[in-house]
């Protein structure tokens, strides 16, 4: 009888810690970044970011983003009321189609400009259909991330 | 009076009686094209003009100085038919990339016209000056960097750099064409005592080419290896001619794109070989069979590369991109090279290139221009009709996935029997004409080939 209660209690370790605990583990992956709704200012697109730390700018925007060509792109970083930062940031830049399972055929380059802005050099999209565009700003041991969904047309 | 009289009216009753039926007949024809022929939306006609073949640009090949000059086109064009750059003399760049098989070759794998069996099929030169990577797996970044490969390959013309140095200095045609496009070969290789044979081997240490040629000093190597890739550049400039035109698909587009025409029946000519089974095939190809997803502008590619399931042998052995962007980035004749001709601190494509485990088994979308042309199909040539490969990529689901990369896209289409055959009527609306004016101006030579409707 005892025997069964140790059995018992293990399972619903299994069931009540360990398997949430993998199904969140899961959720950590960079896909759990919610789209975020992006505002269009003439050629550029503006998003907040997840942790509302940030504001995102970027050109071309995101309907002027060629399909099968390289090409670059103008960020800005600023601050959740618009502010120009000051202190260091360091950006990342991951683009893909989720339902083609697959990321870009490229790695860019990104160039620090300072006050926020970076320059992300040979951006390629090279197929027609949805894509996501992921920016990733660290400031130390913290980050915070936006992500916009588009389609680049055929 | 009266009888002139009536007998104008009888002429004027007759001949509006056969407007009638003659507006009548063309009214019946008209309405009965209209109920075959497949609407278009706005959305598909903006997207058929960007594959027409006017889409195609003139831009010269910013890695070869001589891409597009006349006198290295024509120079390119006698090395490509010359047996004398393989390592036998018996075979050219033209056995495999026969003018008579639209610059390939209708083998399948085994490459009967050389030694040793290849174990991809020889890709068409057609569009080839469009394409981004060259071979199937990409390892080459240019396409005159793609020419130098087979002369050296052991399964291809068995030939070596210090072989094609030797010739050019000794054949007196040869050296004439190449000093006036490049300039005279320097004296240092005129007087170097070169061996019959030499080229580096990395990966075999011991290879008597290899050997041969690490015993030559670094200066004639250098001014071998530039001499080779000038070789490969005139042939480039030569294989940049190779562009297919004017296909019925093309006039089609050029009726939406000159006449503003908005209804499917006015789109219809019968006349110019585009049918409407072909039309209802063009429909296909946007839609429901997704080829637009990969073979799109005007070249019908997008010049990357995906993995197609084809035989899981295949993917074992061979694993395409994969291999191809390593050989690709310690290729001495890329755009990184000592002997490209990009501007240094120019953008440069190889700068984005990375190695992903993804990349394994993935293969370059080929061009479909002159596609029924073309057979066999796929990089393995393993499917000998256009029917063949409808049906397989209708039928794929069928088919085993990798671990590595899944192209979730590539599932059943669904696709009737009618349909997959008017899917095979539109692909062969993409044969053209063969446009070689160019090439056939500065060669001097006759070809049978030039301006031949297929």
């Amino acid at each position: 009888m005892k025997m069964l209660h140790v059995i018992v209690r293990v399972f619903k370790i299994i069931i009540f810690v360990l398997i949430p605990a993998i199904l969140m583990t899961g959720c950590n992956q960079p896909s759990d970044v919610m789209a975020m709704e992006a505002v269009q200012l003439d050629n550029t697109t503006q998003l907040q970011t997840q942790g509302k730390a940030y504001t995102v700018l970027f050109s071309p925007a995101i309907d002027s983003m060629p399909l099968n060509k390289y090409f670059d792109l103008d960020v800005q970083i600023k601050g959740a009321t618009y502010q120009t930062l000051t202190f260091p940031l360091d950006m990342e830049i991951d683009a893909g189609m989720k339902a083609h399972n697959h990321s870009m055929n490229v790695i860019p380059r990104i160039i620090n400009l300072g006050e926020g802005k970076f320059r992300v050099e040979g951006m390629l999209f090279h197929m027609p259909g949805k894509w996501f565009l992921r920016f990733i700003i660290r400031r130390g041991a913290m980050s915070d991330k936006a992500e916009v969904n588009l389609v680049v047309a055929s | 009076m009266t009888s002139r009289i009536s007998t104008a009216s009888i002429f004027y009753i007759a001949s509006l009686f056969f407007a009638f039926l003659s507006v009548n007949a063309t009214a019946t024809t008209a309405t009965k094209v209209s109920s075959d022929f497949p609407a278009f939306s706005k959305k598909e006609i903006q997207i058929i003009k960007t594959l027409s073949s006017q889409r195609y640009t003139n831009t010269s090949d910013v890695s070869n100085h001589v891409s597009g000059s006349a006198s290295a086109i024509a120079f390119g064009k006698q090395l490509f038919f010359s047996k004398k750059l393989s390592g036998d003399g018996v075979i050219s760049c033209a056995s495999c990339h026969n003018p008579k098989e639209d610059w390939a070759t209708h083998d399948a794998i085994t490459v009967k016209r050389t030694a040793y069996p290849s174990t991809r099929h020889v890709p068409s030169l057609w569009g080839v000056k469009y394409n981004r990577w060259y071979f199937w797996d990409g390892r080459a970044d240019s396409l005159w960097s793609q020419a130098l490969q087979p002369i050296e390959n052991i399964s291809e013309m068995r030939g070596s750099r210090v072989q094609i140095a030797r010739l050019l200095i000794s054949d007196f045609s040869f050296r004439k064409s190449y000093e006036a496009i490049f300039g005279r070969i320097p004296t240092l290789l005129l007087h170097a005592k070169l061996p019959f044979r030499a080229r580096p081997v990395e990966t075999e240490k011991t290879n008597a080419d290899h050997l041969a040629w690490v015993k030559l000093k670094p200066p004639v190597q250098h001014a071998i290896n530039t001499l080779f890739s000038n070789v490969g550049k005139s042939i480039a400039a030569f294989e940049e001619t190779l562009v297919s035109k004017d296909s019925p698909f093309d006039q089609f587009v050029a009726r939406l794109t000159k006449e503003k025409l908005n209804t499917p029946t006015e789109l219809f000519d019968s006349d110019n070989g585009f049918s409407v089974s072909a039309a209802k095939g063009l429909k296909l190809f946007l839609g429901k069979a997704k080829c637009i997803t990969c073979h799109f502008g005007p070249n019908f590619s997008d010049g990357e590369f995906h993995h197609s399931f084809l035989s899981p042998v295949s993917l074992q052995g061979d694993l395409g991109r994969y291999d191809g962007i390593q050989l690709l980035l310690t290729n001495p004749f890329n755009g990184h090279g000592k002997f490209t001709d990009i501007k240094k601190g120019s953008r440069n494509k190889l700068d984005f290139v990375y190695l992903n485990v993804e990349f394994r088994g993935q293969f370059k979308t080929p061009s479909l221009r002159n596609v029924e042309r073309t057979f066999p199909y796929m990089h393995t040539g393993e499917f000998k009709t256009l029917k063949d490969v409808i049906h397989y990529y209708n039928t794929i689901s069928k088919r085993k996935s990798v671990n590595d990369h899944q192209e979730i896209l590539l599932k059943s289409l669904e696709l009737s029997k009618a349909e997959e055959k008017n899917l095979v009527v539109f692909l062969k609306s993409l044969n053209g004409y063969r446009t070689l004016s160019v090439a056939q101006k500065h060669s001097g030579e006759s070809n049978t080939e030039t301006g031949d409707k297929l």
